[in-house]
């Protein structure tokens, strides 16, 4: 039985006239303060209750109360209720009310917290927390690192490109996004090491582009809106993860999961296909862990190895040339002939026939369905082809092929952790990351294959030293390497087999592309990365300090720099290919493949976090970036001196004194310290609810990729086009042969070599002499005068509450603005239609004449973000899990996801020159709605009866929902074509017009629009191009009023909304004390929904159904960023495939 | 017949006296304390099993199957020596109790993870400053 006394005493000062006050103190019977206990004091006349809970020292106050008897309950865990059923507080008094609490007596419930926090009382930072338990039980297609980030607060999981690899064609870049700010601006930290790819600020994905080792992580942690300071780089989140340590009792696992196509259901789109049949896949997923100590208490390993091998069918459909057409071609060659469409004469070109030769050579079998190509004039049955051009079937065949891509990727992680003493702590970390990526497969000849062996290995380290009950540091050194080069298994053998990439152009040129993807090839980078992070912490009375340095030493090889490196040569009608004339000849000529530059990154911070009182918690901390210039150690970097705008049109005026070289650095001047200011607040201002409220200024990152484009200039990298439509001139498709326009190139680059180092007058030059003259050349200019770096600017207000010892609610409204975003501009393009048309593009001629296609890359981009986020959870108990968000939010800006690389297939980062503003509008994620919910529920069966139970006990559920509305997206017009005039050397977004008062969308087919098997999205009658397909001029004629960009805003239409549920089945064995089987049953997209991608977006003429053909219609579907099938290797994860998984654990 | 209702009636009674419930524990979530402060660390997550002077006899250590063990003897019991880094890996999880990281226990280290965050060096510091307040129970 509880003994409490409480003791009253009155004091006459403190209250107004018409109030009273109750303070006091609570303690245990040994005089100790009880901190946090629950006083209730109730009116015994109006019932009115308050509540409050007592500080450090045990103390409570009730001030400013109605004066009156009231009753006082204290509760405290571990201790007896105390109840006084008379206190009286009289008008202008306090009375002082002790409590002496007594240790609970055994017969009664006791409440003992043990658990993990519900809710977030003094953390500056909106953090979600998911548990080894949750990463193992929630699904995760492709078992990706990065998918538990789709679960915290705001995360919109990116869904609108059909990928996320960063060498594939239709994607969206980036796998999750919050809060309106780059999906590029997420950092993904393991133990301390930053692994993001550092070239683009995407999420290391290497050999299967997933990011593997999850088997290895005990828990991950979200940190969006982080205004504790030691939190930074990255701006949109942190995402950090801690790896698995061994015990003092060994602990293992070993799993294999298997998917088979036969599991799979078929794409929505195959089953609408007559004669669509599902593609064959295989994947094996396996590995295990195992931990235990190596001296008790003292040393323990833990090791985990995992392995994914994914085979897939690559199935393409190919168009060669007949056999007949091939011996057409080797006999016309040495004659020479007119172009039958065009008119156009081509010289004999006996020296390509050993060309033709070894080309046909390469193909494999040629038969097939015959295909009529204008211009060809044979048919398949060895009859002339009739028509003027003929128009025969006889040159072409198309059948469909199938190769196989095998992609292997495997991961070995070890970690040492070593407790010295009590004050002194360790712990190292291995890993290793290899595989091999079947990165391009040739549907014609595997000597085109490409592959990528991306190996990685990492080190960290982690050494926390106490010295003090109040001083505590820790020291986090860590160490990557890794590499990502895509090109041929032996590139010599390739280039002697065939040296160039012979790509037809159009539909009177149908082959396809002989020479694989050569021309890129090899790409990549190889990086090392080097970190040192430290962290003090100091305890001081009411303050928490915290101090800390993370710095970052990047050193990037950069192989981009050889694209263009093997020739690209195209043709656009059939007779230039019978006659072996290039349209074009494009070839690069780079310094060297790969050019090496450094980076380096200092943050420093320093931050208190002051608890004001016992229910208010005041956060508040400085971070300072200092990023450098991106750095060129062999002082190759050459540009203008500033921006394009900025620099003197000169025509005259020599290319080797517009551009500066020997440059080693990127920019003008970056600059010295970025300043991050943050802070935040929480007042816990009931015992269970929390009001937290805070800002924060965040530096956001420019990708190393920034020297892609800027160090690309020349003299360092000179890119020339021979052929009928290029400067260098030339004719002939292959090297080494009589007027070759690839050999052109080669003497054009020497001629500009010679010539620039010479002053040599640009060939716009008043006094240009034609033969020695400097053609155009193509630059990337920098901004002028100090980079204004970009930053973010975060803030947010939330009301937090507990829900009983298992639930919480939240409420949070968070703002950001992105300032100085990236973006890129074509500023030296022109436009040949008419004076007038088409601006902001000048008329016939180019700002500068010295130069082809200027990019000028600047950070003047912003966004403005509002959105509301409830979060429901329900942490484990009665066997059941639920943690659920809602977003309601909208987002506008300029340019979206950083300016690099788009979120979104349709998405437009670069505007048009100066027009920058016509750009505002949604973001690419401006997602009106957006839910993302995951739970956990084992099933209440628990039979005693041990055959029984064996069959119905151990049964679990666990699920996945993803919901969003549409993305948004842009229709624009079909580029001008008519008369060999359009726009030159530009870019941007030719916005089409909407029709008022005509609904923009409509689902029902459109006749002679909607293609079979395809489902109509927008109405087509809608939206008008301004330029008519048909004729490629101007719909009206070609006039400055007809020829305009049109009046639709960007992002102003919606796709399709997203709606995705994964479920796992779950059997638990217990086949021992300690050893026990799980058998999952895997269901992704367990409903089989089809989720559909955004609509083909390329407008036509209203009542001209010949020029919308396919316009506005979804053909192809999505799913999330990560899948069974790997990302972005061909495999299609967007139907329902189900998955086996077998894991032995003790 | 009377002696016989009384028997029954004792019986009953002693019977329920010894099936009375024995104490469940509710578990909550864990207060927030000072990661400096030992002892109130100590008493916030520890004193309801282990007891306010560590004996092994806190109200809620009725209610657990094997019970706490009377953390003051610890010392004694290795040779005079604390065993700190044996206590501090049995609060972090590093070492298995038999209580702790069953249904009816927690792991510290885990759960001052998810207080703390991503601050690795404050949850040492905690599981350290624990560690440092249990030796200081240990009988003299």
């Amino acid at each position: 039985m509880a003994l409490a006394t409480p003791v009253g005493s009155i004091h006459l000062w403190a209250q107004g006239e018409t109030t009273s006050a109750i303070t006091g103190q609570v303690s245990d019977t040994s005089g100790g303060a009880v901190a946090r206990a629950t006083v209730t004091i109730t009116h015994r006349g109006t019932g009115l209750r308050r509540q409050v809970q007592t500080d450090e020292s045990g103390r409570f106050a009730f001030p400013q109360l109605h004066p009156g008897p009231y009753s006082m309950r204290v509760q405290a865990s571990g201790f007896d209720e105390q109840v006084n059923e008379s206190v009286s507080a009289g008008l202008g008094e306090t009375r002082t009310v002790n409590f002496t609490l007594k240790v609970a007596a055994a017969k009664q419930d006791i409440t003992v917290g043990s658990e993990a926090p519900l809710i977030n009382v003094e953390g500056a930072n909106t953090t979600t927390t998911i548990t080894g338990r949750s990463i193992q039980d929630l699904p995760n297609p492709g078992g990706d690192l990065t998918y538990p980030a789709q679960f915290a607060p705001g995360a919109l999981i990116n869904t609108a490109g059909s990928s996320n690899d960063f060498v594939g064609g239709q994607n969206g870049y980036g796998n999750v996004q919050f809060n309106g700010l780059p999906a590029l601006s997420n950092a993904y930290i393991v133990d301390g090491l930053e692994t993001n790819d550092p070239l683009t600020n995407l999420n290391s994905g290497l050999s299967t582009n997933l990011v593997l080792g999850l088997n290895s992580i005990e828990e991950v942690t979200v940190n969006t809106t982080s205004y504790a300071v030691d939190q930074g780089r990255y701006g949109t989140s942190q995402i950090n993860y801690v790896t698995k340590s061994g015990t003092n009792t060994l602990h293992a696992n070993l799993y294999e999961l298997w998917n088979g196509s036969r599991l799979n259901a078929a794409n929505f789109f195959t089953n609408a296909t007559p004669g669509g049949h599902k593609p064959r896949s295989n994947v094996n997923h396996f590995g295990g862990s195992l931990g235990g100590p190596i001296l008790h208490d003292k040393l323990f390993f833990f090791g985990d190895v995992e392995q994914m091998r994914i085979a897939l069918p690559i199935v393409n459909t190919v168009t060669l040339p007949s056999a007949a057409f091939q011996s057409y071609v080797l006999r016309q060659l040495p004659k020479g002939g007119t172009d039958t469409v065009s008119g156009s004469s081509y010289p004999a070109a006996p020296d390509l026939v050993p060309f033709y030769r070894k080309m046909f050579s390469l193909y494999p079998n040629t038969a097939g369905t015959p295909l009529p190509v204008l211009g060809c004039p044979m048919n398949g049955d060895g009859s002339l082809a009739a028509g003027a051009p003929p128009n025969g079937n006889g040159c072409a065949n198309r059948r469909t092929t199938s190769q196989s891509s095998a992609d292997h990727e495997q991961v070995i992680t070890a970690r040492i952790d070593h407790n010295i003493d009590v004050d002194n702590m360790a712990w190292y970390r291995v890993q290793s990351d290899t595989g091999l990526q079947a990165a391009y497969t040739d549907p014609l000849n595997p000597l085109f294959n490409a592959i990528s062996s991306q190996p990685l290995y990492s080190f960290a380290a982690g050494y926390t030293h106490i010295f003090s009950q109040n001083l505590v540091n820790y020291f986090n050194p860590a160490f990557s390497w890794y590499e990502s080069l895509f090109g041929p298994v032996d590139a010599n053998k390739t280039l002697a087999a065939f040296p160039i990439v012979l790509q037809g152009v159009g539909s009177n040129a149908p082959f396809t592309t002989t020479g694989g993807l050569d021309y890129n090839w090899v790409q990549g980078r190889r990086a090392a990365r080097f970190q040192i992070n430290d962290n003090l912490a100091w305890t001081a009375g009411r303050h928490q300090f915290k101090f800390g340095v993370s710095s970052r030493r990047l050193r990037i090889n950069d192989y981009d720099f050889s694209t263009y490196d093997t020739p690209l040569v195209t043709y656009t009608t059939l007779a230039q290919f019978i006659y072996g004339v290039a349209s074009t000849a494009t070839k690069a000529f780079p310094i060297a493949a790969s050019q090496p530059f450094n980076y380096l990154n200092v943050d420093l911070f320093a931050q208190d976090t002051l608890k004001v009182s016992s229910k208010v918690t005041w956060t508040l901390g400085v971070r300072t970036a200092t990023n450098s210039n991106p750095m060129s150690p062999h002082n190759l970097i050459a540009s203008l001196p500033g921006s394009f705008d900025g620099s003197p049109h000169n025509p005259d005026q020599p290319l080797n004194q517009a551009i500066v070289t020997g440059r080693d650095k990127l920019f003008a001047s970056t600059p010295l310290i970025l300043w991050q200011p943050r802070t935040a607040i929480s007042w816990q201002f009931a015992p269970n609810t929390v009001l937290r409220t805070g800002f924060g200024v965040f530096s956001d990152l420019l990708p190393g990729s920034i020297v892609d484009s800027i160090a690309a200039n020349p003299p360092y990298i000179n890119t020339y086009q021979g052929g009928l439509l290029g400067q260098a001139g030339g004719l002939a498709i292959a090297p080494g042969v009589a007027n070759s326009a690839i050999d052109a190139t080669v003497a054009a680059n020497q001629a500009f070599l010679n010539g620039f180092q010479r002053g040599v007058p640009s060939c716009a030059a008043a006094s240009a002499d034609p033969k020695t003259c400097l053609p155009p050349v193509a630059l990337t200019a920098i901004p002028d005068g100090q980079l204004r770096a970009p930053y973010f600017l975060q803030w947010s207000f939330a009301v937090e509450r507990q829900l009983g010892n298992t639930g919480s609610l939240r409420a949070q409204y968070v703002g950001t603005r992105a300032v100085n975003q990236p973006y890129s501009t074509q500023v030296n393009g022109y436009q040949t239609v008419c004076a007038g048309c088409f601006r902001p593009f000048p008329y016939d001629a180019p700002a500068d004449p010295r130069f082809a296609s200027v990019t000028q890359f600047a950070t003047g981009a912003n966004s403005h973000y509002n959105g509301l986020q409830l979060t429901a959870e329900k942490h484990i108990g009665r066997g059941l899990q639920v943690r659920a968000n809602y977003t309601w939010s909208h987002c506008l800006d300029t340019v979206s996801n950083g300016g690099f690389l788009s979120f979104s297939a349709l998405g437009i980062i670069s505007p048009l020159p100066g027009m920058l503003g016509r750009q505002y509008g949604n973001c690419d994620y401006d997602i009106r709605h957006n839910v993302n919910a995951n739970y956990v529920y084992e099933l209440p069966v628990h039979a005693r009866n041990a055959l029984l139970a064996k069959v119905v006990n151990g049964w679990q559920l666990s699920g996945t929902f993803f919901y969003h509305s549409g993305v948004p997206f842009t229709v624009q017009s079909a580029p001008y074509s008519a008369n060999g005039n359009g726009i030159v050397q530009g870019g941007g977004p030719q916005f089409a017009s909407v029709r008022e008062g005509v609904p923009l969308y409509r689902h029902d087919p459109s006749p002679g629009v909607t293609q079979p098997g395809a489902i109509q999205w927008l109405n087509p009658d809608a939206f008008v191009s301004t330029v008519d397909p048909s004729a490629g001029a101007c719909a009206g004629g070609d006039s400055p009023e007809t020829c305009q960009f049109g009046n639709l805003g960007r992002n102003s239409l919606r796709g399709p909304g997203f709606f995705w549920t994964d479920l796992y089945v779950t059997k638990q064995f217990r086949l021992s004390e300690r050893l026990s089987l799980r058998v999952d049953g895997q269901f992704f997209n367990v409903l089989n929904h089809p989720n559909f991608g955004l609509p083909t977006a390329i407008a036509g003429i209203p009542g001209k159904p010949a020029t919308q053909v396919g316009f506005g219609a979804l053909t192809y579907t999505t799913s999330p960023p990560t899948g069974l099938l790997g990302v972005g290797l061909g495999g299609d994860n967007s139907p329902r495939m189900i998955a086996i998984q077998m894991r032995l654990e003790f | 017949m009377l002696e016989r209702l009384m028997l029954f009636a004792l019986a009953t009674a002693v019977l329920w006296a010894q099936n009375e419930r024995r104490p469940v524990i509710q578990k909550t979530p864990a207060g927030r304390t000072s990661a400096s402060s030992g002892k109130e660390m100590y008493r916030a997550y520890c004193a309801a099993c282990h007891g306010t002077d560590g004996r092994g006899d806190g109200p809620a250590s009725e209610a657990l199957k094997s019970r706490p063990l009377d953390l003051t003897d610890l010392a004694r019991r290795s040779g005079g020596k604390f065993p700190e880094l044996r206590v501090f890996g049995a609060i972090n999880g590093d070492i298995h109790v038999t209580a702790h990281g069953s249904k009816d226990m927690p792991t510290w280290g885990v759960v001052f993870g998810q207080m703390d965050g991503t601050d690795v060096a404050r949850v040492k510091l905690r599981i350290r400053n624990l560690t440092k307040y249990i030796e200081s129970l240990q009988a003299k």
